[in-house]
């Protein structure tokens, strides 16, 4: 019986010591990370920044229509 | 008769685990993902009918080493070449290049893929390499290796000529699918460039078939020594395919920027070459309807009707709504305007202005010519207020820019790299009542954030890091 049990263990740890080669040997996860990159947020437009945009559609209202 | 059969038991056990112990044990590679040896081509035709599918894809549009007409509508309209706060965002062009910056990093994994596809027909092609065909197949993998590195130089790295250009690119010379490499110095990404397009030229290749042809890599090699400042090389070789492919002027030019498809006049090189993808092509026109002209571009145009490129809206129309034909590729204009601001940063002003001269005579009749005194004075309202080494602009260089500037409107993105290599200044477009600034980080784009994660040695490009 206790040679059962010495042939039971030298199988058990022999498995576990060769199975898995490297702990990376799987493929690498490529899905549930951030691929999107972020961004600073739009700014609200100033009345100064509305000005500038009336002053350009003015300048073409004026010359390219 | 009991010891016996408990002896059989004991050894049928035994065989059990040790079987058992082989079969769990005997093979270590079943979760291995790399292709040993299993997809490599191996004959001169497989290797053939790799670079064939590579120049294919090229003269149809959709790869990110050339570009296609959609990149190049894309960065037109997200530089200051389009007035953007007058279509207010209501049509389906971008408004700034913050919203592509995403799509964007995964072309620096795209660069890749076809570097590995040069690097396995360099590494693995051993039969007829010294024949004529595997002359044209190892020349064009060089070629399209060193697109690839100038590509990611222009679009990962700072401007070679600004103060925070270190980092290059991983440079990658072998298919080897463990390999982690980290970037390499700006330097060595410019020689890298540099080294492949030069082999290539080496090759001679002449079957026009693989495209890269002696004249386009020079043109190829004129536009990395323009991008690194090395002005004295970049106009060598742009003036070497200059005087292969002269200037056109009156008709032949008309023509030529009328003919959508084939090299027509002195296009040397193109993508999108082929009529199936006008439905693509007619799409973007349509789509640039929405989206006028900038005031600042359309003005350069002093010349109204006396310059070629305005008469019969052969460029825009009244409403500085774009007509031109949209082109990304390679044609000699843009050698001469290369070769003449390599001259003025040679110190060389009287040829930069002499040259300057020659192109405006292709374009405008009457008045064409500058000379120091009647140049425009510097528009201080201007963008772009440095020339590429940092310096203040001059009148010279002002005028020289502003040539190129309408020469290669709607071509390549030609206007978004300028205003990189210029200062990258921050302007801002306006929609829905939120202003969308492009700052001077966006210019230079984000590395694969998935390269970043699986190689903890990959630097972030500054303004990514978050």
């Amino acid at each position: 019986m206790k040679h059962l049990l010495y042939v039971v263990w030298i199988t058990v740890a022999v498995t576990c010591m060769s199975a898995c080669k490297h702990v990376d040997e799987e493929p690498e996860v490529n899905s549930g990370y951030d691929t999107e990159i972020p961004l600073p947020k739009a700014e609200p437009m100033t009345a100064e920044d509305s000005a500038v945009v009336a002053a350009q559609q003015a300048e073409y209202d004026q010359n390219a229509k | 008769m009991m010891k016996t059969n408990y002896i059989s038991l004991r050894l049928l056990f035994c065989w059990l685990c040790c079987g058992g112990t082989a079969a769990l044990t005997s093979c270590d590679d079943f979760l291995d993902i790399k292709p040993y040896d299993r997809t490599i081509p191996e004959s001169a035709e497989d290797f053939s009918a790799l670079v064939h599918n590579m120049c294919d894809i090229y003269d149809r549009g959709g790869s990110d080493v050339i570009g296609d007409c959609g990149e190049t509508v894309e960065l037109e309209c997200v530089s200051d070449n389009m007035a953007t706060n007058l279509s207010g965002g209501a049509d389906r062009l971008p408004l700034y290049i913050g919203q592509s910056l995403s799509m964007r990093q995964n072309m620096y994994g795209h660069l890749y893929t076809e570097i590995k596809n040069c690097n396995i027909i360099l590494g693995e092609l051993a039969d007829g390499r010294d024949t004529r065909e595997g002359r044209d197949i190892i020349g064009t993998a060089y070629a399209v290796r060193g697109v690839c590195y100038y590509q990611l130089l222009r679009m990962f790295c700072a401007p070679p000529l600004a103060d925070d250009a270190k980092l290059g690119v991983p440079v990658v010379t072998e298919f080897d699918m463990e390999a982690r490499p980290i970037r390499s110095t700006i330097q060595e990404t410019i020689d890298q460039a540099e080294h492949d397009l030069k082999a290539a030229l080496d090759c001679d290749i002449r079957n026009e078939m693989y495209r890269f042809t002696p004249d386009v890599i020079h043109g190829y090699l004129a536009r990395l020594y323009h991008w690194c400042g090395r002005w004295r090389e970049a106009r060598l070789e742009a003036q070497a395919v200059v005087r292969n492919h002269p200037l056109l002027a009156g008709d032949d030019y008309v023509k030529m920027m009328s003919t959508q498809y084939g090299l027509a006049g002195n296009k040397i090189f193109m993508t999108d070459r082929f009529s199936d993808h006008q439905l693509n092509i007619n799409g973007y026109m349509k789509d640039l309807d929405t989206r006028p002209l900038s005031a600042s571009l359309a003005t350069l145009f002093t010349e109204g009707t006396n310059d070629i490129r305005r008469k019969d809206n052969l460029f825009f129309n009244r409403k500085r709504k774009s007509r031109k034909l949209i082109f990304t590729g390679m044609r000699s204009a843009e050698m001469a305007l290369i070769a003449m601001e390599c001259a003025y940063h040679l110190n060389m002003e009287d040829s930069a202005l002499y040259e300057l001269n020659m192109f405006r005579k292709n374009r405008i009749t009457g008045q064409y010519a500058y000379n120091l005194m009647t140049l425009p004075a510097v528009d201080t309202t201007a963008l772009v207020k440095q020339d590429a080494t940092g310096k203040p602009l001059t009148p010279l260089i002002q005028a020289i820019l502003n040539e190129r500037r309408k020469e290669l409107f709607l071509e390549n993105g030609d206007r978004w790299f300028e205003l990189k290599r210029h200062g990258r200044p921050e302007f801002w477009v306006a929609a829905g009542g939120q202003k969308y600034t492009t700052r001077q980080y966006m210019y230079t784009w984000p590395i694969y954030l998935m390269d970043i994660r699986l190689q903890p040695g990959i630097i972030q490009n500054p303004g990514y890091d978050q």
